[in-house]
């Protein structure tokens, strides 16, 4: 496969959230708002990259019988040290990104990633899968995330978006309303995936 | 058999490299935290109270701490903790009391409530109800008859763990300031 699949893979035909259905823990959880969508979008790109470069160095070195507690080790390790010096050295980031690293441990996307690509491809095509993942798993994040604001709370970006007329919906911020709008993006995008294949 | 040695030998590098790590990274990050901490908890505490010149740590009975709050020498008010287990995490808060004992504001120092629906405590408007508030009145509306707080919609879980943490800490307080 070339470098531009493994960069642009992650984006559509294999988009994390809506083709490969992995992260829904985090999907449905973070998606109230568009605002919460990008920051533990970004959180999870950057700790997909680390944990991508990290295993794909290493990934010689592992033996095969005991690669995941291996990759589990690693990238927990990688994450503890991220949240901890986040803490100590970055307070502003920690305050709007610190609520989403606990849940990016939760988070399938980072070990699918791990064991699918980045345990059996060198470095370079591993920074570019993480890269194109990410982006991907922000984007759907993101279109949940407005979707279900401008639904729920009458808002994007936290501004005002409708007049005051607008009776928000309130089940679109609460978890029913998760399911709701990942469900109807689904089946749109399934539909779009069957078009193309035809 | 060589073969299952082989493999925890490699689990057991990995596993030990890790924690050499992590250990590390925790004793040179331990300080710094501790300032942010330190240095978070005194913001709070001059944003509910911009006129404040000093604070003095007091300890009290059954080493209760609590802030003094001085303006040039007068006392003006007091800052006291409270914390309580919230929806997914113990939310730590800064409540600041004028001298007659009500509420002049309070702060939500730490949290790590749901994105998007607990984390909204921080808002302005849900502390500001809080204002001028006296012990009794810190409860939410659905839960006492004198309560007055409204809880969030779909965080009244998180409501009720800063408003009880609230009233908990003024009800200490003030057992230990009558003393």
């Amino acid at each position: 496969m070339s470098l531009k699949q493994d960069f642009t893979r992650g984006i559509f035909a294999e988009n994390p959230t809506f083709r490969l259905i992995l992260g829904m823990c985090p999907t449905l959880a973070v998606s109230t708002s568009l605002i919460n969508a990008i920051g533990m979008g970004a959180a999870t790109t950057f700790v997909l990259l680390g944990s991508n470069i990290l295993v794909s160095l290493f990934r010689k070195l592992i033996p095969s019988n005991i690669r995941i507690p291996a990759f589990i080790v690693i990238i927990a390790t990688f994450v503890t040290v991220v949240e901890l010096i986040m803490q100590a050295y970055f307070p502003a980031l920690n305050k709007s990104l610190g609520i989403f690293i606990p849940l990016i441990v939760v988070n399938c996307i980072i070990l699918g990633r791990a064991e699918a690509f980045a345990s059996k491809n060198p470095v370079f095509p591993s920074i570019l899968d993480a890269l194109g993942m990410g982006i991907g798993f922000t984007g759907a994040l993101a279109l949940l995330g407005a979707t279900r604001e401008i639904l729920g709370a009458g808002t994007i970006w936290g501004y005002h978006l409708l007049g005051a007329g607008f009776n928000p919906v309130i089940i679109m911020i609460l978890p029913p309303g998760a399911f709701i709008a990942l469900g109807l993006f689904l089946g749109f995008f399934n539909s779009l995936a069957k078009k193309r294949k035809m | 058999m060589r073969n299952i040695l082989k493999l925890s030998a490699s689990l057991f590098i990995i596993a030990a490299v890790s924690g050499a790590i992590l250990g590390m990274v925790y004793t040179a990050t331990k300080e710094p935290i501790a300032r942010q901490v330190k240095e978070e908890e005194e913001k709070a505490m001059k944003d509910i109270f911009p006129k404040a010149t000093n604070f003095r740590l007091i300890t009290g009975e059954d080493n209760y701490i609590y802030n003094e709050v001085h303006s040039k020498d007068k006392l003006i008010g007091y800052a006291i903790d409270a914390s309580e287990q919230g929806f997914s995490s113990i939310i730590k808060i800064k409540a600041g009391l004028t001298l007659d004992k009500t509420i002049k504001d309070i702060k939500i120092v730490k949290q790590g409530e749901t994105p998007g629906l607990g984390t909204r405590i921080e808002d302005k408007k849900f502390t500001d109800q809080f204002f001028s508030k006296t012990l009794k009145q810190v409860l939410l509306k659905k839960d006492s008859r004198k309560g007055t707080i409204d809880a969030l919609t779909g965080a009244t879980i998180s409501s009720r763990a800063v408003s009880e943490a609230v009233q908990k800490s003024i009800t200490e307080f003030l057992k230990i300031e009558r003393k």
